[in-house]
């Protein structure tokens, strides 16, 4: 996903409400200034998981900007997007982090995340993000072990040496050929560009 | 057999985007920078109170002490420091970052703690060489020392 912008397009946030929840209060109010600068009037701050929680709760939200990476951090994210009795469940979720190991990358991701943006926060960086969540068309999953947007970004077949569950399951290993070669039309035919409903 | 359900939400903030009337991308980003430049100076005058915090934890950590504060801020200093515009001062706290996750694989690493302390104390200097080569000579030790860290 290039890291371009579009500069002659536009943005109202004057209605959107944001809450943002970092242990950082200096990187908190960084999130703030930005925000601002984007026209958003209705920040939220707060710097542990209980203020976030009653924030979250009584407020009609649009975007929840957060670190995950303090106390209770990632329990709060898949509270927010399971447990809260609010109404806020599906609504965007950006995870910062200062340090984007795989391993917090991944729980981010699996806890809800729609998307992990590293700090320093760049301003473009994070316009882009938040553009990206609101243009997207990704559906929401509850399952019992996660509750957040689709996490199947592309389809990587089923795992190697499995049929997989559906009739149009392909295996990523190239079975022996049983066919003579295609020719340069049939695979011509394979890569004109065609519309696909995902 | 486990209930799954898959539904597609409203999409709260996709107005923002359909909106005619809003700021233009290059008016937000300028006016975003601009907040964030007047308040430079509380940043730094922030920065340079945990990056000393930060320093004196390590020059007393120990083998086996909990380093969670550590880590905590040596993240802060990865993004305040960036705001502020001091990368070489970011990346030397990434590396920090990264030597404390491996520490916390059960292996201590004192000295190399103690070489990142003093590397983050020279870069928050300003080069009074106006030459960046010292501090990219620096920034290459850090990750000399992270790399041959990582069991």
């Amino acid at each position: 996903m290039a890291a371009t912008l579009d500069f002659s397009a536009r943005v109202n946030l004057r209605r959107a409400s944001v809450l943002v929840l970092d242990r950082n209060t200096q990187a908190a109010d960084v999130v703030r200034q930005i925000l601002a600068g984007f026209g958003v009037r209705d920040v939220h701050l707060a710097d542990n998981v209980d203020e976030a929680r009653k924030l979250f709760s009584q407020n009609t939200l649009e975007l929840l900007i957060l670190d995950p990476m303090l106390e209770g951090g990632f329990d709060f994210l898949r509270w927010a997007r399971r447990e809260s009795s609010s109404d806020n469940h599906c609504i965007a979720m950006i995870a910062t982090m200062g340090h984007q190991t795989a391993e917090n990358v991944r729980a981010a991701r699996d806890a809800g995340a729609n998307f992990i943006v590293a700090k320093p926060l760049a301003a473009d960086v994070l316009l882009q993000r938040i553009e990206w969540v609101a243009r997207e068309s990704r559906q929401f999953v509850v399952a019992p072990n996660y509750a957040g947007p689709d996490r199947r970004f592309k389809n990587e077949g089923p795992p190697v040496g499995t049929d997989g569950r559906r009739a149009d399951d392909l295996s990523l290993e190239a079975p022996t050929a049983s066919q003579p070669n295609m020719s340069q039309f049939e695979v011509d035919e394979l890569f004109k560009p065609q519309k696909v409903a995902l | 057999m486990s209930k799954v359900r898959v539904f597609t939400p409203e999409n709260r903030l996709a107005r923002a985007f359909k909106d005619p009337n809003g700021l233009l991308y290059k008016q937000a980003l300028d006016r975003a920078s601009a907040n964030v430049a007047a308040k430079r100076d509380t940043y730094l005058a922030a920065l340079d109170i945990k990056l000393e915090a930060l320093v004196d934890r390590v020059r007393q950590h120990s083998a086996g002490a909990a380093s969670d504060m550590l880590y905590f801020l040596a993240q802060d200093v990865i993004a305040d420091a960036g705001v502020c515009g001091l990368r070489e001062l970011s990346l030397a706290a990434h590396s920090l970052c990264d030597l404390l996750v491996s520490e916390g694989r059960g292996v201590s690493f004192a000295a190399a703690l103690r070489v990142h302390a003093d590397a983050l104390m020279a870069l928050r200097q300003p080069d009074p060489s106006g030459r960046n080569n010292h501090r990219a000579a620096i920034l290459a030790g850090l990750a000399r020392i992270s790399q041959k860290c990582d069991p």
